[in-house]
Formats: C-alpha cells, sequence, structure tokens
C-alpha cells in the first residue's frame, strides 16, 4: 500500500508537469451530457505525448533530479521552482491560450504568464515544417522565453503558440481573433517538460526514502558467527556499526531493527560445495527491535536473531538495518520517518582449526608421538631429543582481522569464537559473515603444555583467507551466478574448505609430512565453542 | 637427553581449485607477460593463460588480478534444468571466481614459525 501510493502521488507530479493541470483547463474526454461539458475534451496534448511514449520517441533524460526539502515544494514552492508553476507560466493551453489581437498578444485571463513580454513571431514555411507534404503555404507561430526558477536556467520556446487560419484576418479587422495548438506546439512543450516531469518525480521518490544509514562492519569484523557442529548451525545476533547519513536531518529516539536477506540452497552445501548449490528464491530473516537513535559517528549494535535465527548453509547474504521514528531537519519534522539503509555482505564462511601436534615428522616420515616414552624420542640416538608433542591448548581462540597486523591482542575478550581448550586430536569448527574481499585469520592459545617435555608456551599464527562469493546478480540483461571456486576437503575426519591446525614445525618441513598429515589416525574430534557475548 | 626447543606453527590447509575431478585448476599468481595468469593445471602443469583463452568446464578467462582470476561460463540446458527443477533462480551464466592459495602470515610468537600452506 505504501509503494501504490508513493506512486499514485508521483503520478500528481507528473501531472503538474502537463500545463492544462496547472491552467485550470479540464481535459478529462467524458462525453455524458450530465457534465455539461465541464469535464473538458480529451487532451490532444496527452494524446501526442502518449503517441511518442508508444513508439519509444520520447527523450525522458536532460534535467536533475530535484532536491526539495518538503514534498509540497516539488509542486508550488511559492518562488517559482515547483513543477507546477513552471508549467504554468511557461505554456499556453487549448483553453487558456492568448488573446488579444495580433499586434497587441494578451495572456489569457488568469494567467498572467506567458504574455507579450519577449513573445515574437516567427514564420515557417509547411513545406519545411511537414516535408513531402502537397499543402503550401506559411504558419505563424507565437514564440516566448521560459525561466527555470530550479535550476537558473533560461530558454526560448519558438512555438508557444500559434496563428490560426482565421487570426489574420480577424485580426485587421480588430475582431477578437483565436490562436490554435497543434503538434508543433506540442513537440516543443513535451521536450521541454518531459525531462522535468522525469527530473520531479525522481527527486520526490528520492525525498521519500532520504532517510539513509551506513553500515560498517563491527570492530570484530565478523558480522555474523555461529558455532557449526554436526552440519547445522544457526547464526542468532548481527554485530555491525551504524550512521546516520540522511542530509541535514537527524533522528530522535525510534525502533531499531535488522532484516538479513539470504538464500537458501538444494543440491549441495554452499558451505562445502558452494559451485554446485543451487540458489532458491530470497529469504529473510528480521530481528527483533530494539530502541535507539542513529548518530553521525558509527555506533556498534547488535540485533537479536534468536526468534528468527539464519542457517548458517546459505548464500548471497545481505545486511540491512531500518530506523523508524523522529526524523527532524531546519525544514522539517516527521514523527515517523524511515531511515534504512543496506549491505552486500560475503557469504558465510566454514572455518576449522585444531590441533595436530600427535605427530611430529623426521626425515620426512610421521610418528605419532601421543604416550611415547623418551628413549623413542631421540630417533638417531644423537642425544637430542626428535620428536616432540603433543602439546595442549588451554584455551583456543581464533579471530578475523583486516589485512595488516594484529589491531588487538586475541584472547578470550576479542575473539570471534573461543574453545576452552584443544588436546591434540581435536578441533573447533565456526561459521562467519564479512565484508572483505581477503582477511586474516587469527589463532592463538595463551597457554600450550608440550607432554613431552612439560615446556608451556603461548601460540599465534595468522592465514590470509579469500573471501566467500555465492550471489546471484543480473549483468547487461543475464542473471549470473557468481561464485568462488572453492571446495571442502577432507583432514582427519573433518570436512571443510579451510583447515588450520597447529602442527610441530617439523611437519612443515616437509612436503611428505604435510601430504600425509590430512589422513592418519585417530579422526579428530569436535570440540563445542561459543560465540563470546561481549561488545562488538 | 638434549632437545631443542619446540616450535608450533599452523598447517592451512585449502581447496581453492575449480573444474571437476578429473582436471583440477588452481591459480598460482600473475604471469611473467602482462596480462597473464600462471595456473595449475592437474592435466597439463604449470602454465600460463589469457584472458579469452577457454578451460574445459572452467569457462572462458575473463579477468585477471593479484588476488583472484574470473571464468564466465553459460550454463548447459542440463544444468538450467536443474536449476529449475530445484525450484531456483536459473542463471544463464556461471561466473567463476578462482582465488589464488592463501598465504601465510609472517608474524607468530617468538619461537613459532611462520604457516605452511597446503592446497588440495
Amino acid at each position: 500500500m505504501t509503494f501504490r501510493s508513493l506512486g499514485q502521488v508521483i503520478h500528481v507530479v507528473q501531472d503538474a508537469a502537463q500545463p492544462q493541470h496547472t491552467r485550470n483547463d479540464s481535459h478529462a474526454g467524458v462525453t455524458c451530457p450530465y457534465t455539461f461539458g465541464l469535464l473538458g475534451p480529451a487532451s490532444l496534448f496527452e494524446e501526442y505525448v502518449e503517441g511518442k511514449a508508444i513508439s519509444g520517441k520520447l527523450n525522458y533524460s536532460g534535467y536533475p533530479t530535484v532536491d526539495l526539502p518538503k514534498p509540497r515544494d516539488f509542486w508550488d514552492t511559492e518562488d517559482g521552482r515547483g513543477v507546477a508553476e513552471f508549467s504554468n507560466r511557461s505554456f499556453v493551453t487549448v483553453r487558456t491560450n492568448f488573446t488579444g489581437t495580433p499586434n497587441d498578444v494578451q495572456p489569457a485571463p488568469g494567467f498572467p504568464s506567458p504574455n507579450a513580454g519577449g513573445a515574437r513571431l516567427f514564420k515557417e514555411d509547411v513545406q519545411t515544417l511537414m516535408p513531402g507534404t502537397t499543402l503550401t503555404g506559411v504558419m505563424t507561430f507565437i514564440g516566448t522565453p521560459w525561466s527555470d526558477s530550479y535550476t537558473g536556467a533560461g530558454g526560448y520556446n519558438t512555438r508557444t503558440s500559434t496563428y490560426s487560419l482565421f487570426t489574420s484576418d480577424l485580426g485587421r479587422r480588430g475582431s477578437p481573433v483565436e490562436y490554435s495548438l497543434n503538434t508543433f506546439n506540442y513537440e516543443n512543450a513535451q521536450q521541454i517538460l518531459i525531462p522535468r516531469a522525469v527530473g520531479y518525480s525522481a527527486g520526490l521518490l528520492n525525498h521519500f526514502f532520504r532517510g539513509t544509514l551506513e553500515i560498517a562492519a563491527p570492530d570484530r569484523y565478523a558480522y555474523l558467527v555461529s558455532p557449526y557442529s554436526n552440519g547445522e548451525g544457526t547464526f542468532t545476533k548481527l554485530m555491525l556499526k551504524v550512521r546516520n547519513t540522511t542530509s541535514g536531518a537527524e533522528t530522535g529516539t525510534g525502533t531499531l531493527l535488522a532484516i538479513v536477506r539470504y538464500r537458501a540452497a538444494s543440491a549441495s552445501s554452499p558451505l562445502l560445495y558452494p559451485g554446485y548449490a543451487i540458489l532458491r528464491e530470497p529469504s529473510y530473516a528480521i530481528s527483533a527491535p530494539q530502541s535507539g537513535s542513529l548518530t553521525r559517528d558509527f555506533q556498534p549494535l547488535t540485533f537479536d536473531f534468536a526468534a528468527s535465527p539464519i542457517p548458517v548453509d546459505v548464500a548471497d547474504v545481505s545486511v540491512m538495518v531500518a530506523f523508524r521514528g523522529p526524523l527532524s531537519s531546519s525544514e522539517y519534522t516527521e514523527k515517523d520517518a524511515i531511515v534504512f539503509g543496506g549491505k552486500d555482505v560475503y557469504e558465510p564462511q566454514l572455518i576449522n582449526f585444531g590441533n595436530s601436534s600427535d605427530y611430529d615428522c623426521y626425515q620426512d616420515a610421521l610418528y605419532y608421538v601421543v604416550d611415547r616414552p623418551s628413549s623413542q624420542r631421540d630417533l638417531n640416538q644423537d642425544g637430542r631429543q626428535d620428536l616432540f608433542g603433543p602439546v595442549q591448548e588451554i584455551g583456543a581462540y581464533v579471530r578475523l582481522q583486516p589485512y595488516g597486523p594484529p589491531t588487538v591482542p586475541l584472547g578470550a575478550q576479542t575473539a570471534n569464537y573461543a574453545l576452552p581448550g584443544l588436546f591434540w586430536a581435536q578441533y573447533g569448527s565456526f561459521v562467519s559473515v564479512q565484508d572483505q574481499d581477503g582477511y586474516r585469520f587469527e589463532y592463538a592459545s595463551p597457554d600450550t603444555v608440550d607432554a613431552s617435555t612439560g615446556g608451556h608456551r603461548s601460540f599465534f599464527t595468522a592465514v590470509n583467507l579469500p573471501r566467500s562469493i555465492n550471489r546471484i546478480v543480473e549483468r547487461d540483461g543475464q542473471t549470473v551466478h557468481e561464485v568462488g571456486a572453492y571446495s571442502a576437503v577432507s583432514y582427519r575426519g573433518s570436512s571443510a574448505p579451510f583447515h588450520i591446525n597447529m602442527v610441530n614445525d617439523n611437519v612443515i618441513r616437509s612436503q611428505t609430512c604435510i601430504n600425509g598429515l590430512p589422513y592418519v589416525s585417530p579422526a579428530f574430534t569436535e570440540v563445542a565453542g561459543s560465540v563470546p557475548d561481549t561488545a562488538n | 637427553m638434549n632437545s631443542r626447543a619446540l616450535q608450533l606453527v599452523a598447517l592451512a590447509l585449502c581447496a581453492a581449485a575449480a573444474g571437476d575431478a578429473r582436471a583440477r585448476v588452481s591459480y598460482a599468481g600473475p604471469g611473467r607477460t602482462t596480462g597473464t595468469a600462471v595456473i595449475d593445471d592437474s592435466e597439463r602443469g604449470m602454465r600460463e593463460i589469457r584472458p579469452g583463452d577457454v578451460l574445459p568446464d572452467v569457462g572462458e578467462l575473463r579477468e585477471i588480478d593479484e588476488h583472484e582470476i574470473v571464468f564466465d561460463r553459460p550454463l548447459s540446458d542440463e544444468e538450467r534444468e536443474q536449476w529449475r527443477a530445484a525450484g531456483g533462480v536459473v542463471p544463464d551464466i556461471q561466473r567463476v571466481h578462482l582465488y589464488r592459495r592463501p598465504t601465510p602470515e609472517d608474524e607468530s610468537t617468538p619461537g613459532a614459525g611462520a604457516a605452511a600452506i597446503t592446497a588440495d
């Protein structure tokens, strides 16, 4: 209903660019005798323009999108900037045409403009006007200047009105004469008026949607984070930053809510094999409403989707935030305005991270080191320990960051996802949504204990990862499925596109050991983690 | 028994590759010649390709940058029917972004080396 009403209001703006509407020249075209002709004959101007529109010969462009502070200004500002004022003052119509004699052209009664000020006669040969016609003779047009108070531009319409067949003869006798309008007048008028109808309509549409906000990633970088367990997970919390970008207007306290648009999929999991996922029509999840206002600076917000959880195994995700409440500027106050903004983020991405310290590598061979006695760790019998581990992580934290050095130390309070700890052959799994082409994945444990030495140390590493893209876009008239080319791989029995694992460093010195590690026993077991419930 | 210091590092396993099970293609980086890309083709090994080249089952190379190469492939009638039957919106084209293999960061805790990356 809202958008239908908006369309109807815009129709009225477009009507105001038709001079018969703004010069009280009835043109309903209703022939019922009971109307006594009060509703007027059909408009030849509208018929002419419609014919051009149907044949695709109208030019709609060339006028800027109008920006005015109040809805009524688009019609009438009292200083000439409204479209109704322009069409009223710059054109004549069939029943508000010029009066007076040719030597003393007068404006129509009640319509002071256009008038004789700046008016000139233009005589044009019919053969020139209508190439190929058998008609002969000269047509006389009355031209008048026009002035656009919105843009400040001016021009000259050389065919505002036309002498009728009888104008000259009647004028010579001093008798009242009639001026006429024809397709030549209508052609000139529509060239001036149609682009204005478009510019004012677009302006009103923009005015309706003038309440705008900008969305940015939260300090914690990920908009959505969820544990991923046994192939399932849901996002129940959206974190982001928002600021008001409405031109010249501030919000009061109102209601904020977030909308997440996504596409569910069939045939394949978008998390595991995005290239084979068949994306459905969009679905929408709406957060619980919350009270608040918008500020000019970004402010962090967290939206609760517990009642409308978003599946993690989806694609083509975008997030939107809507504010409903008071919006005030120096020129208007609206009690129930809408301020809206959205962002197309990338798709949910599954990452497994785990502890593979139960294996070490020596001379291109993997050795299982759990419960391995010290006597079997010096493989070359040189008196030095060759095999290390396993290692227990006391606390395991992961976080997404922009490329570059760490922005904050990674710990329980700054993680996107946290595990109480990881023993060897254990892993954590989570899904996140972010908005950058690439990002840095950090993995840390503040305290690790090597079972073979009892030594403690912290662990930190980072890997640059690409975004996940999987969306439907329209481009050059074609529907395009845009997707990142990656797929899940198995690592010690767990499946994900990305596996980041803590290993003994000898492992990565040997390609043979690297290649063998994904297939060793025992299979990984999953450890449940959590999304820290702290500010974003 | 003496021991060297234990070092812990990350091993990242990722699968950025396009194509079917027979011929998998991964992006190794921009080529030496401007406007070319080096790919690792499981059937033909490392080679340079340029925009307009067509790889079977992957598509026509359209864009190259530091981080990814992009292919366009029209969907077959069979694929379109699969999308239609599954109730999905039916694309005309599949645009495939083939990411360059992820890279490790240099910094890590003292005593720990950089992460190693391996691709499937």
